[in-house]
């Protein structure tokens, strides 16, 4: 820990969870956030849980593309292709 | 004809002679001057007119630009049928949205700045389509809403906070049983239940894993409402998915 490192509490870390995960704090938030989440095993469960969340919503079954839209798109390149 | 005549006739006839020579040699020196300086103008046009590299450049780059496209678009399309079936909800609406952004993506390719970012330039135009629709239909169907005020729910819901106990049980934690619990058409159910705003946001966010700046750009609004539209969107996600695990008795309120 540097020494200009802030301290959080939990209720800082619970808001700044998501931005933590979504890797979008500041770097000294950050920094901050990790040291926390050392030393606090509710935070740590509660980060556990939305980050294995998020990777199930990452990880949405995604469907098969139909095959007419495939020549479709085609068609849609070759037009402009020819202009 | 008198010999003065003649000589003068002769005189005349020297005289057109050496203007004739002397024409000759001003015009074909001019000739000369005059095709050099066509020469010279048609160099000045094609290699220093800025305007002439610019034009050439472009139709260069254009083309370019659409073999990168053509060779390229294939590989996204996947991508794109699935992030437009998650915003429309609609097969047949998901491949005319797909089809929308392909053109508009072909019309608007020099925008493209950065080519290993392809796919999410493409989700992006994509996007813009979906909530141009969503305007459309907005203005036709007053009570489909696509604003801010579609959720009154303000305050986090937090499935965690639900089933989190600060002692440790031997068998695990009834949070990470929970998610062992959750299916992915379960997360699917949910996701699709989210109002247009929050689900854009979700869906550019952990889906097609975009930067905050990123949707704030593709949506155009600030970073401050991306933020906001995320933490609300997964706020409805999970209350969506609390809710379902009530109805299937897997949790107790």
């Amino acid at each position: 820990m540097t020494i200009e490192q802030k301290k959080i509490d939990c209720e800082e870390a619970i808001r700044k969870m998501l931005e933590y995960l979504d890797n979008e704090l500041e770097h000294q938030d950050h920094e901050s956030m990790e040291e926390h989440l050392h030393s606090c095993r509710s935070c740590f469960s509660r980060m556990e849980f939305e980050k294995r969340l998020k990777e199930m919503v990452k990880t949405v079954p995604r469907e098969k593309m139909p095959e007419d839209l495939q020549e479709r798109i085609r068609k849609i390149t070759k037009s402009f292709q020819e202009k | 004809m008198p010999l003065s005549q003649r000589r003068m006739g002769c005189e005349s006839s020297s005289k057109i002679k050496l203007e004739l020579f002397r024409g000759l040699l001003r015009h074909g020196f001019e000739w000369v001057l005059w095709t050099h300086s066509m020469w010279m103008n048609m160099m000045l046009v094609t290699n220093n007119n800025p305007w002439l590299i610019n034009a050439n450049h472009l139709i260069l780059m254009d083309l370019k630009n659409k073999e990168f496209f053509d060779e390229n678009i294939g590989s996204c399309l996947d991508r794109l049928y699935n992030t437009a079936l998650r915003l429309t909800r609609n097969p047949d609406h998901a491949e005319d949205l797909v089809a929308e952004a392909v053109m508009r993506g072909l019309e608007n390719i020099d925008s493209l700045q950065d080519r290993d970012r392809f796919v999410h330039w493409l989700i992006r135009i994509l996007t813009n389509c979906f909530i141009s629709q969503c305007r459309k239909a907005e203005s036709k169907i007053p009570h489909e809403s696509y604003s801010e005020e579609a959720v009154d729910d303000d305050v986090p819901f937090s499935i965690f906070e639900r089933l989190h106990q600060p002692f440790l049980l031997w068998w695990g934690t009834p949070e990470q049983e929970f998610l062992n619990n959750t299916l992915s058409e379960d997360i699917s159910r949910a996701l699709d239940k989210l109002p247009d705003n929050y689900r854009v946001a979700v869906l550019l966010s952990d889906v097609e894993g975009f930067t905050y700046e990123e949707i704030a750009t593709a949506l155009d609004v600030p970073v401050g409402t991306v933020r906001s539209r995320l933490a609300r969107g997964r706020s409805l996600l999970q209350k969506s998915l609390w809710q379902h695990a009530l109805d299937r008795g897997l949790v107790s309120k």
